[in-house]
C-alpha cells in the first residue's frame, strides 16, 4: 500500500513524542494532523465507507493513550481539525499539552501508526467501525461488540426509551400496589428477546437498577457469552441480581408446553430447562431480525459481509420471529404474579397489562396489526415512527 | 418611599391576620413578619418621643428638646435599614434564580486566537466556580482551537444550589445555577500582550448565561414535541437494521421560532440528542423571556430581564492587573487570582456579584414604583 512507503520515508529517529523537533520537517510528515489528512485521501482512494469519521473514530482511538481526557470523544476534536485545515493555513504553534492542545503538531509513534494503519485496511475492506474498535456507545452504556453479533443500531436506543417509559409507570403502579401490603413492591420482569449484544436488556437494567430484572435469550452462543460480558461490563460483578444469564435458545424452543409428546427424553430435558423460569414477564422486547430476505441483497457490504445473517433476516417477509414471538406472548406473560418478597407463595394479580415493544421493518407494522385482527389474547396498541420518521416500533398489549 | 412602606405595613396587617393562608405562603411571609413588628414598634417609639417632644417645647425645656430630636434621629435612622429587609423580603423574586439551572454560551469575538485562549481561560474559571458550589458542569458542545482556544463552547451547569444566598439577610433559599452566574452574560473584553508580541492586543469574549429547566422540574418545562423538529444522519434509505452508520450526529429545530440547536461530539445518537434538547431548550426560553422583557419594556435597565447581551460588561486590562465592571462600576485587582478563585468571596463572580445584586434590586423596585405611578394615573384602570 502506498501509504506504507511514504511513513518508511521516515529517519529511524526516536519514537518519543518529543515535540521540540517541529522545525524538522521529516519528523512533521508523522505528526496527527498529516496522518489524519493523509489517512482521509487514502480511505477516500480506496472508497470505505464514510472516509471522514472512520478516519477520526479510528485514529483518536490509536491516540488515547496520548490524551487520555478525550476518553470517547476523541474523534469530534479530530473532525474539527479536519475541517479548520480545509479553510485556516495559520502557522503552528510548538507547545505540549494534554489537554488535546496542539492536537495536530503531536507526533505520534511509528507504533501508532502500524495499528492505525492496520485498523485502516480493515476499514477498506469495509469492516464496521465497532468491530475494528470493539466497543461502542450506546444509550447511557459502552458496550464491548464483537462480530458476528450485530452492532447496536441508534434506532434502538429509541426502542430502549419508549419501553423506559412504561417501565416507569409500572414501577409507580406496584408501588402504589404495594402501599399496605406485607410486602415491599416486585420488580419488573423484563424479557430481552433475541439479546445479542446485550444492549437492550442491560440499558434498560443499568436505567432502573433496583427496580427491573431482566431475563434475555439469544440462538447464537456468542451472543450470549457477549451479553454476559457486557452485563458484567456495564453492571458490574454482581451483575446477576439484575440481568440473569441469557438463555441459549430460540424463541420456539422457550417455553413449557410439549409440542412434541412422543419423544419422552426430549421433554423431561427441556422441562428440566425452564423448570425455574417464571413465565410471567411484564415487559417483552424485543430486535428481532426483521429484514425480508429479498431485501438482503440490497444491504452494503459492512452490513452484509461481516454481522450475523441470522440476526438480520426475518424470513420471506421479515416475520418470522415476530410471529413466533406473538405465538408465544400469552404464555410467557401469565398475570397472576408470585410476589418476589412473599414466601408464602401467594399469586397477585398484575396491576397493568404485559406489554410486547418490538423494532420492526417499515413494512411490518400493518401487517403485525392484520395479523393480530382475530387473536384473543395480543392486542395491537400502536405503532411509532423512529427519528428518521419511518415507521419502526410497534407495540402490543397482552390480555389476561 | 415612606408611602411604598404605609403600603407594605397595610398589606402585611392584612396578611398577618390571615394566618390560616397555606403553610409556604407562611413560611415566605414569617421574616417579613418579624421585619414589620420590629419597624412597627419602633415607629410606636417614635410617636412616643414625638409626644415628649412637643411637651418639651411647650415648658422650653431645650435638654430636654435636644435630648427628643437626638433620640428621633437614631430611632429613624434604624428605620430604614429594616424598611430596605422588608422591600428586598416582599419584592417578587425571579424563580429562575433559585430553580433553574444554566445553560453557558462562550463565544470567542473580535481578536483571533488571542480572544480564543480569553474565551478558553474564562471557560476554565467558570468551571472551577461550578465545581467548587458542588454543580455538574458539562461540555455540551466545543469547538477548539489548535492553540488551545475555544471558539465557542455550550456548557450545561446544574445541581442544586450550593449554599450562597442572595439577599440581604441569608435567611431565604440560595441561588441555583443560573441566578448564581446570570451576571456573567454580556461582552468580556480583554487587552494584553499575546505570547507572540510586544503590543497590547484588545481582544473579547461574549458570554450568554441562559436558565434552563433543572433536571428535577417536571416536564412541563421541556418545549412540546410536537414544536420540535429532530433530525438525524440516517435521513435517507430504509434505516434500522439494514444500516450500520456510526454518524450519530443530531441537529432540533424549534419550528415557532428557527432556533436551532445541533450537538455531535457524542458517539450515541441519544447521548447527543439529549444534549441538544438542554441546549435547545435554553435558547427557546431565553428568546422568549426576551422578549417578554422587551415588551414589558425593560430594555432600558442594565440588569433586570438580563440585560444587553452585546454590551461590554467587564474589562480585563492585564498590563494594569486589573478587572473593571461597566455595570456596577467597580474594579479589583489580581486577575490571575480573580480567575483562580472559584467560588469564593475571591472569585470572578462573588467580586462584582454583591454589588450586581444589589443593582438588580434598585432596578426592580424602580419599575415597581414606576408601574404604581402609572396605574395611579390612570384611576379605574387596573
Amino acid at each position: 500500500m502506498g501509504y506504507h512507503d511514504d511513513h518508511q520515508d521516515d529517519d529511524d529517529d526516536d519514537d518519543s513524542t518529543n515535540n521540540n523537533s517541529s522545525t524538522n520537517r521529516t519528523s512533521k510528515k508523522r505528526n496527527v494532523f498529516s496522518i489524519l489528512t493523509t489517512s482521509v485521501d487514502l480511505l477516500k482512494e480506496c472508497k470505505a465507507p464514510e472516509p471522514e469519521m472512520s478516519a477520526c473514530h479510528l485514529f483518536s482511538h490509536v491516540l488515547l493513550n496520548l490524551f487520555p481526557r478525550w476518553e470517547d470523544n476523541g474523534f469530534a476534536i479530530l473532525a474539527k481539525i479536519l475541517q479548520e485545515e480545509e479553510q485556516d493555513t495559520a502557522d503552528w504553534y510548538n507547545d505540549d499539552d494534554d489537554h488535546g492542545n496542539h492536537v495536530g503538531n503531536t507526533q505520534v509513534t511509528r507504533e501508532q501508526v502500524d495499528i492505525y494503519a492496520s485498523m485502516l485496511e480493515r476499514r477498506i475492506k469495509k469492516e464496521p467501525l465497532q468491530y475494528i474498535i470493539g466497543q461502542w456507545d450506546f444509550h447511557n452504556c459502552v458496550l464491548k461488540v464483537r462480530p458476528p453479533c450485530l452492532c447496536p443500531r441508534p434506532e434502538t436506543e429509541e426502542l430502549v426509551e419508549y419501553v423506559a417509559k412504561d417501565i416507569r409507570q409500572m414501577i409507580e403502579l406496584l408501588r402504589i400496589k404495594s402501599v399496605g401490603s406485607s410486602t415491599c413492591g416486585r420488580k419488573v420482569r423484563i424479557l430481552d428477546v433475541g439479546c445479542g449484544t446485550g444492549a437492550i436488556g442491560i440499558a434498560l437494567a443499568n436505567m432502573f437498577p433496583k427496580d427491573v430484572i431482566v431475563s434475555s435469550m439469544d440462538v447464537s452462543e456468542d451472543a450470549v457469552a457477549l451479553s454476559v460480558e457486557n452485563a458484567k461490563f456495564v453492571l458490574g460483578d454482581d451483575f446477576t441480581l439484575q440481568y440473569h444469564h441469557p438463555l441459549l435458545c430460540s424463541v420456539r424452543e422457550y417455553t413449557r408446553t410439549h409440542l412434541n409428546k412422543e419423544e419422552e427424553e426430549e421433554e423431561e430435558e427441556e422441562e428440566d430447562r425452564f423448570a425455574n423460569c417464571l413465565f410471567e414477564y411484564d415487559v417483552v422486547v424485543s430486535n428481532p431480525p426483521y429484514i425480508p430476505s429479498h431485501d438482503m441483497s440490497t444491504l452494503t457490504a459492512d452490513v452484509v459481509e461481516y454481522e450475523d445473517y441470522g440476526a438480520l433476516c426475518g424470513g420471506q417477509d421479515g416475520l418470522d420471529v415476530v410471529r413466533d414471538i406473538v405465538e408465544r406472548l400469552p404464555e410467557w406473560c401469565k398475570g397472576n404474579h408470585h410476589d418476589d418478597n412473599d414466601t408464602k407463595g401467594q399469586r397477585t394479580k398484575r396491576p397493568f397489562p404485559a406489554v410486547c415493544w418490538m423494532e420492526v421493518d417499515t413494512s411490518h407494522p400493518r401487517l403485525i396489526q392484520s395479523l393480530l385482527a382475530n387473536n384473543k389474547h395480543v392486542e395491537y396498541n400502536c405503532e411509532i415512527q423512529d427519528l428518521s420518521g419511518m415507521d419502526r416500533f410497534v407495540k402490543l398489549l397482552v390480555k389476561d | 418611599m415612606s408611602s411604598r412602606h404605609n403600603e407594605i405595613m397595610a398589606s402585611l396587617q392584612s396578611a398577618d391576620a390571615s394566618h390560616n393562608a397555606n403553610t409556604k405562603e407562611l413560611s415566605a411571609l414569617s421574616p417579613v413578619s418579624r421585619l414589620f413588628l420590629e419597624f412597627n414598634s419602633i415607629v410606636e417609639e417614635i410617636d412616643e418621643i414625638k409626644e415628649l417632644e412637643s411637651q418639651a417645647e411647650e415648658i422650653d425645656d431645650q435638654e430636654l428638646l435636644e435630648d427628643c430630636r437626638d433620640e428621633i434621629v437614631n430611632l429613624t435612622s434604624r428605620l430604614e435599614p429594616i424598611g430596605e429587609k422588608m422591600m428586598e423580603a416582599v419584592l417578587p423574586k425571579n424563580e429562575d434564580d433559585y430553580g433553574a439551572d444554566a445553560v453557558m454560551e462562550i463565544r470567542a469575538g473580535t481578536g483571533g486566537d488571542e480572544a480564543c485562549l480569553f474565551c478558553s481561560e474564562l471557560m476554565d474559571a467558570y468551571e472551577k466556580i461550578a465545581k467548587a458550589m458542588r454543580w455538574k458542569f458539562e461540555v455540551l458542545s466545543i469547538t477548539k482551537t489548535d492553540l488551545g482556544g475555544v471558539k465557542e463552547a455550550a456548557v450545561s451547569i446544574s445541581g442544586t444550589s450550593g449554599g450562597f444566598g442572595g439577599g440581604i439577610g441569608d435567611d431565604g433559599p440560595s441561588l441555583g445555577p443560573y441566578g448564581y452566574f446570570k451576571f456573567e452574560s454580556g461582552v468580556h473584553r480583554v487587552q494584553r500582550v499575546p505570547v507572540n508580541d510586544v503590543r497590547i492586543h484588545t481582544s473579547a469574549a461574549s458570554v450568554a448565561v441562559l436558565p434552563a429547566p433543572s433536571e428535577s422540574s417536571n416536564g412541563n418545562e421541556m418545549l412540546p414535541q410536537s414544536e420540535l423538529r429532530i433530525e438525524t444522519m440516517r435521513a435517507s434509505g430504509a434505516g434500522g437494521q439494514h444500516v450500520n452508520t456510526t454518524d450519530s450526529a443530531v441537529r432540533i429545530t424549534h419550528i415557532p421560532t428557527g432556533i436551532t440547536a445541533s450537538i455531535q461530539d457524542e458517539r450515541s445518537q441519544h447521548k447527543n440528542r439529549a444534549k441538544a434538547i438542554k441546549l435547545i431548550s435554553a435558547r427557546v426560553r431565553d428568546k422568549l423571556q426576551a422578549d417578554e422583557a422587551k415588551e414589558r419594556g425593560d430594555v432600558k435597565n442594565a440588569l433586570l430581564g438580563g440585560g444587553d447581551r452585546s454590551e461590554r460588561v467587564r474589562t480585563y486590562n492585564y498590563p494594569q492587573d486589573r478587572i473593571t465592571d461597566h455595570r456596577c462600576k467597580q474594579s479589583d485587582h489580581g486577575i490571575e487570582k480573580l480567575l483562580a478563585g472559584g467560588g469564593n468571596k475571591d472569585g470572578l463572580v462573588e467580586t462584582f456579584a454583591p454589588y450586581l445584586r444589589d443593582m438588580e434590586r434598585k432596578e426592580l423596585l424602580a419599575s415597581i414604583e414606576d408601574q404604581e405611578q402609572s396605574t395611579k394615573q390612570r384611576p379605574g384602570k387596573k
